[in-house]
């Protein structure tokens, strides 16, 4: 009669370690999706002043724009800014250099430059991770917070104090896709 | 140029008149194969007579008809051989130019085992392994190859009573593709047919197990996830790769192709193994050479896989990689 006490006791000990562990396992692949996608957008940090100076000595009409652009970077690079601020600094980042993008095609000397080609490229390669970051983070969170919610793994949840997280909202004109960057073809 | 259109208009122009050429050397190969069975059935009383009374007489009668049906047999091999690869040269080769002259084509050649071996697709052992029409060359910015490949596998079995017994499974069979990938990238990504798709729900339980090919990448297409199940080593890489517009472009090339495909992006490049159980690219032998409809087939397989480069967008260098 023990021994069968015993061996239920230790076969839920057991689900109990392995729910526990699975939970704990995807709410640290959050971090690590948000840890990806940070370096990501280091990465642009990186580059964008490069870029803006090179735009700079082309445009004259943007400069309102790109000393924004220059302005959000700082303020992005701030470590002290929580992460959901940031990443809606890092979208009006990504915004604002969108709309500096498409009018590049006014300035033909400037689409030829080849240092600007090579940033272009690069750019558009960062977007792409950046774009491919967020969609792992938002897997990772879907997979989460369906843990959360799910039975039994909520009740673990509720004990533990997790609460949902949230997803990262993909800017409109990037769930369209191809139609910003079929505009910087050619 | 590679519409439907087209094939017609080059059917009637160019293909037609190859064909009618090469149409009295098919009924010559024809009729040295039905001389071949008129001495088989000839020397058939003889060898009856000779099993069931065992009379060596009857070989006697016999064996001048099986001779000559076993040189009628041989000369049609050979004759086969010569009418092959004049039909490839003249007509595939033809088609090949319609869907892009920028394509060579190579009747006796294949993908290579190392680039076979290299996409990881099919992990099992290579025991026999073939292939032939081997398509190469470039569109736009993208460099392809791809052919026709057989790798199959042996079995050998030994029962109880010290039987040895061998089967050849076929591991794959069909259209062999590989390009130029336009962005650059360091990790292996998998794209495989859907295992829920054969085995109903249970499949979605053993898809956990990648078998070595990094973990199972979730992605948000639901058709795209209906169809193909994705593993990576690295979940960030694989979806840098598989971009929202790659995932739907593949959906559209999965269900124009109407067959199996495995893809993995390794080294930069694209492989897509196309399953196809038929020998493409082989000429008619029993019925009149003149019919389109074989031709056309042809011309549908080529016109899918050389269109991958143009399904997949693989020519939009935007990303840094020329």
């Amino acid at each position: 009669m023990i021994a069968i006490f015993l061996g239920i006791l230790l076969f839920l000990i057991l689900i109990f370690v392995l729910l526990y562990n699975a939970l704990v396992a995807k709410k640290n692949a959050v971090g690590n999706a948000f840890g990806a996608l940070d370096a990501m957008l280091k990465k642009r940090y990186d580059l964008l002043p490069n870029l803006v100076e090179t735009v700079k000595q082309y445009m004259d009409f943007e400069r309102e724009t790109l000393t924004r652009v220059t302005e959000l970077r700082s303020r992005a690079a701030d470590s002290t800014l929580p992460s959901d601020q940031k990443i809606q600094v890092d979208n009006q980042i990504g915004q604002a250099m969108r709309g500096v993008m498409v009018q590049v095609e006014n300035y033909p000397e400037l689409k030829a430059n080849q240092n600007f080609i090579q940033l272009q490229a690069a750019w558009n390669e960062i977007e792409e991770q950046i774009s491919a970051a967020r969609r792992t983070y938002n897997a990772a969170v879907m997979s989460y917070n369906n843990a959360c919610e799910q039975f039994p793994t909520n009740l673990l949840a509720g004990m533990m104090n997790y609460s949902l997280k949230a997803y990262i909202e993909i800017p409109e004109e990037e769930r369209t896709n191809i139609s910003a960057r079929e505009l910087f073809r050619s | 140029m590679n519409s439907a259109d087209d094939f017609i208009k080059l059917y009637r122009n160019n293909l037609a008149p190859v064909l009618r050429d090469l149409e009295p050397e098919r009924k010559a190969l024809l009729a040295q194969f039905w001389t071949g069975v008129a001495f088989l059935l000839a020397s058939a009383p003889g060898f009856a007579l000779l099993f069931r009374t065992g009379q060596p007489v009857y070989l006697l009668a016999a064996a001048p008809f099986g001779i000559a049906a076993l040189y009628q047999f041989y000369r049609f091999s050979e004759k086969k051989r010569g009418y092959t690869a004049e039909f490839k040269n003249c007509v595939i080769r033809e088609l090949v130019a319609l869907i892009d002259p920028n394509l060579g084509y190579y009747p006796h050649r294949h993908i290579g085992e190392d680039d076979y071996r290299e996409s990881d697709i099919f992990r099992n052992r290579i025991d026999r392994f073939e292939g032939d029409d081997l398509v190469e060359g470039v569109l736009g910015a993208t460099r392809l190859r791809f052919s026709e490949l057989w790798h199959q596998e042996k079995h050998e079995t030994t029962d109880s009573k010290g039987r040895r017994q061998t089967r050849w499974e076929t591991v794959f069979k069909g259209i062999f593709f590989i390009a130029d990938f336009n962005k650059q990238f360091l990790g292996k990504t998998y794209v495989v047919p859907d295992a829920g798709e054969s085995i109903l729900g249970i499949g979605k339980f053993f898809e956990k197990w990648s078998f070595g090919r990094g973990e199972i990448v979730e992605l948000e297409n639901p058709e795209f996830e209906k169809l193909f199940t994705v593993y990576g080593t690295d979940q960030v890489e694989a979806r840098y790769i598989l971009s929202p517009s790659l995932m739907e472009r593949l959906v559209n090339f999965r269900n124009k192709a109407g067959a199996q495909v495995h893809i993995s992006f390794i080294h930069s490049k694209l492989f897509l193994a196309l399953s196809v159980n038929k020998n493409l690219f082989e000429p008619k032998i029993f019925s009149s050479g003149m019919q389109s409809g074989y031709l056309r087939e042809y011309f549908r397989y080529l016109a899918l896989v050389a269109g991958i480069v143009d399904d997949l967008n693989l020519n939009l260098r935007i990303w840094g990689k020329v």
